[in-house]
């Protein structure tokens, strides 16, 4: 009799534990999503950042294009529960303000054309930045990884 | 081109004048993390600085470029800070499991 008491309560304490580990800490599980949508837009920015030595005005519809996309992706992963570090990620990149895709793209519009060194480096700091994000997706947790029956936040499903 | 060690000698005034204001309790930290990130773009400074004096690029794209590169290294550590929160989820989901499966052999007879 005292042997059953003492797994009930262990039961119910083992049950609380596990309540308060699966409400603690919310899951984002990698999307193949958003990992092919940073993966297509690092390509395409940085191919329109290789014409930025050349007039603004010839690539205008581009760069409204291409800020169309990126501002998508980043609706997408603000509307991702428990992805704030990705979405502080892509405002850093998109903010025309900083110094990234959305400040370079301004820079272009403003001065119309820019030095090829600029250019250049500018492709390898903001494709360096477009990686950080993609590795943090890559490192999310596969939904196959998660304990059995958990798939509640698993977003590709 | 500038001398490297006369500017880094100028940026730590200036971030001492910086700090004297209204970031005083911070003054040591701040005069650190101003020097160390100097000191991580002083290969980048030297050449971006060389082709500024050659005319190869603007002021604007100069300070653009430092600028881009503190902007990188923010978003560098985010994914370590990422990274590290997966980490913690993973040893949660492993210990769910563990309790899961002992509580499943031991309790559930």
């Amino acid at each position: 009799m005292q042997d059953k008491r003492t797994n009930i309560y262990l039961s119910v304490f083992i049950l609380l534990i596990i309540l308060c580990l699966e409400s603690c800490y919310p899951v984002t599980t990698f999307s193949e999503s958003a990992y092919s949508q940073a993966v297509r837009l690092k390509v395409e920015s940085l191919e329109l950042i290789g014409k930025a030595v050349e007039n603004y005005s010839g690539y205008s519809a581009q760069v409204d294009s291409l800020n169309h996309n990126l501002k998508l992706a980043y609706e997408y992963a603000k509307g991702r529960p428990g992805n704030e570090i990705i979405e502080n990620q892509w405002e850093i990149m998109l903010n025309p303000d900083r110094n990234l895709i959305g400040g370079f793209l301004r820079i272009w519009k403003e001065d119309l054309k820019l030095s090829p060194q600029f250019v250049s480096e500018a492709q390898s700091v903001i494709g360096s930045a477009f990686d950080t994000i993609i590795g943090l997706e890559s490192g999310k947790i596969k939904s196959t990884d998660l304990p059995d029956g958990q798939t509640v936040k698993s977003e590709e499903n | 081109m500038g001398d490297m060690n006369l500017f880094i000698e100028e940026l730590k005034k200036n971030l001492l004048e910086l700090a004297s204001g209204s970031f005083h309790k911070y003054s040591s930290q701040l005069i650190k993390d101003g020097t160390d990130f100097a000191l991580k773009l002083e290969d980048d400074l030297k050449k971006w600085a060389a082709e500024y004096s050659i005319h190869e690029m603007t002021k604007e794209e100069f300070e653009s470029q430092v600028k881009s590169k503190k902007n990188l290294l923010k978003m560098e550590s985010l994914k370590h800070e990422g990274l590290a929160k997966t980490d913690l989820n993973k040893l949660r989901n492993a210990i769910v499991e563990t309790v899961t499966d002992t509580a499943t052999m031991y309790l559930l007879k």
